[in-house]
């Protein structure tokens, strides 16, 4: 397991955390069924606050990467697909929310973003 | 489950009012009491203490006050000030000595064992420690006993990275078992920023911000950009705007992200660029 | 126990003038063997006395708060290890003057009463003095205190030294005291044993009032800040 913190990354440090940590559950570099290190441990070894590393594994756990076991910790769950699915799909109707919202804000027509939209698949 | 309480604390001087000071700090946690020189930040930290007494409102140590009960209320405090604080004439043997009589949780092999890591001499004379070996005789005298509540007040001050590292990693391994907690005063955060959960900011005696560091930096954004391309929209949301001669840097409430056009450069600010804005803007 | 606890603290901050001590005590047998009489080492330990009694004020520095105040007690054990430091030199010259007279008794001289009544006033007027000087200097309170002593720390115990002296300026020899030396000493003199119980009464009235000072100074130290 590998952690590295930027301070120039755009992501804020609990994100970067959930990110890297879910890359390596993903790919499974951290192994169905492992401990992660207690919410503190990692603070302390990462140097960050605890408060960072309690938000980024109830990040983990509220997208079902991982679940917190009384007096266990917080082991990595196996990987659902569906689940994945999921979680995938909301991501991209969030972003495509944000891109309306803002085109509305700037007063675009539909037709313009949704040229905007054509444009950039094809790239 | 709070450490540390504090309600309504105030404190008046002729010159200077500390105003109505509220905050709760959770077991485990550490918080960063920030703001420029003259702002409080001590005169807080002596009423936590009880170096002074507070004119109004109450401090409570895993509900126990002062006043209740100054020995129970003393043992849970560990401090270490800007200034160092054995008297003069003190060998290391006499503090170890001192200790040993007040403290019933002073542990002497603990003491030892800390002189020993970071080669504090016993026999050379303490008024001619460097300031570094002030700061670690202090947190060897503190971290020998039994403590809930560290209090540092600019504790790091004066000191190099390698030994700010270090006292990082003593800070975060006190509250390791989620039992102890860590209140630090500094005007200038840098590389304590990292291990804070909770920032109070006070200026003028008074309460700027208070809050989890993380909800902090989100709920801001440090804006870059040129003057002339600001709204009489945007203008008002601005906070503490600094121009130079080609542009302004000022800081935005994140939620009024939405003002912002693509002439601008936006950054996730640290707590000292918020300090200096809300400063700057006089609020 | 805790207040014995900071007698200790403040004898460690003036150890260095401490240890001046022992040369002091020779001094006082030196002037003894000089042949004056035996109030005059014992007046002159009590000189010492109030001087050394308000060392720990002088070393007193704003920034050991943060150590001495934080440590787990109440103003009271601050306060009363400070009168407590101050009363042992008191105690140290009364200690000294006994075992002085108990050689002398033991070679064959005679104490005569009307010295020991002497000596009962001069201990009473030192605790006096001493607690004045305490009330004075808690009053200005912990942290100005340094810059007062600085100025008068040894005034109050030349003024006592001198008006020893003065009362006393016709005892040259032990014993050998005329009808026309002052008029205290005439007394002292011819009443000697009621005036040993007088004494001892003045010296209790005296501690009495250094009791009284102690609370005074707890109740002003208590509401104070330290810095």
């Amino acid at each position: 397991m590998k952690i590295i913190i930027s301070n120039q990354s755009e992501l804020p440090i609990y994100a970067q955390i959930r990110e890297q940590l879910k890359e390596q559950i993903l790919n499974g570099q951290i192994p169905e069924g492992s401990t992660l290190p207690s919410i503190r441990q990692l603070a302390k070894e990462v140097g960050v606050s605890v408060i960072t590393t309690t938000r980024a594994y109830s990040d983990l756990e509220a997208e079902g990467f991982i679940a917190s076991m009384q007096g266990k910790g917080s082991v990595v769950l196996p990987i659902d697909n569906s689940l994945l699915k999921e979680q995938s799909l909301m991501r991209i109707e969030e972003g495509l929310t944000t891109a309306i919202e803002t085109a509305r804000t700037m007063g675009m027509s539909e037709e313009e973003l949704l040229e905007i939209f054509k444009n950039l698949l094809e790239r | 489950m709070e450490l540390l309480e504090v309600k309504n604390l105030s404190k008046h001087y002729k010159a200077f009012d500390l105003q109505n000071i509220n905050f709760t700090l959770p077991k485990g946690y550490i918080m960063g009491y920030v703001g420029p020189n003259g702002s409080g930040k001590s005169t807080t930290l002596n009423l936590i203490t009880n170096i002074c007494k507070s004119s109004e409102g109450e401090i409570r140590i895993n509900g126990i006050s002062c006043e209740e009960d100054a020995v129970a209320y003393k043992e849970q405090i560990g401090y270490i000030g800007d200034e160092f604080y054995f008297p003069d004439t003190f060998k290391v043997k006499n503090i170890r000595r001192v200790l040993k009589n007040f403290y019933p949780t002073f542990s002497e092999e603990k003491f030892d064992g800390y002189l020993n890591k970071w080669k504090l001499p016993e026999k050379k004379p303490i008024k001619d420690f460097s300031r570094g070996m002030k700061v670690m005789l202090m947190f060897a005298s503190v971290l020998s006993r039994d403590t809930k509540l560290l209090v540092l007040d600019e504790a790091t001050n004066g000191l190099d990275p390698v030994m700010r590292t270090e006292i990082l990693e003593l800070l975060q391994e006190y509250v390791m078992d989620g039992e102890r907690s860590v209140i630090f005063s500094t005007h200038i955060l840098s590389d304590l920023e990292q291990i804070a959960d909770y920032i109070y900011f006070i200026h003028q005696g008074r309460t700027v911000l208070y809050d989890a560091k993380d909800e902090l930096i989100e709920n801001y954004l440090l804006i870059k950009g040129e003057r002339s391309a600001v709204s009489g929209e945007l203008k008002k949301e601005l906070i503490g705007v600094i121009d130079n001669a080609y542009g302004f840097e000022a800081l935005l409430p994140s939620d009024k992200a939405g003002l912002l056009g693509s002439d601008f450069h936006y950054e996730k600010p640290n707590i000292d660029q918020i300090v200096v804005h809300y400063i700057k803007d006089g609020r | 126990m805790r207040a014995i606890h900071f007698m200790m603290i403040d004898y460690i901050k003036v150890k260095q003038q401490l240890y001046f001590m022992p040369l002091f005590i020779v001094i006082a047998l030196v002037l003894w063997g000089q042949g004056f009489s035996f109030l005059m080492p014992f007046s002159y330990m009590i000189f010492v006395a109030i001087i050394f009694a308000t060392a720990p004020f002088g070393a007193c520095k704003r920034g050991d708060a943060g150590f001495l105040v934080l440590l787990p007690s109440t103003a009271a054990h601050r306060v009363m290890g400070r009168f407590l430091y101050g009363m042992s030199f008191a105690g140290l010259a009364v200690v000294c003057s006994g075992i002085f007279m108990a050689y002398y008794q033991i070679t064959g001289y005679e104490i005569e009463t009307w010295t020991v009544a002497v000596s009962l006033f001069i201990l009473a007027f030192c605790i006096l003095v001493i607690t004045l000087e305490f009330l004075l200097l808690y009053l200005v309170g912990e942290h100005l205190a340094p810059q007062l002593l600085g100025i008068v720390r040894v005034a109050p115990a030349m003024a006592s030294f001198f008006a020893i002296m003065y009362v006393m300026d016709d005892v040259k020899e032990m014993g050998n005291i005329s009808m026309d030396s002052s008029v205290g000493l005439s007394i002292m003199y011819h009443m000697g044993s009621e005036m040993v119980q007088i004494g001892g009464i003045a010296v209790a009235a005296a501690l009495a009032i250094w009791a009284a000072a102690i609370v005074i100074c707890v109740k002003v130290t208590k509401r104070r800040d330290f810095v």
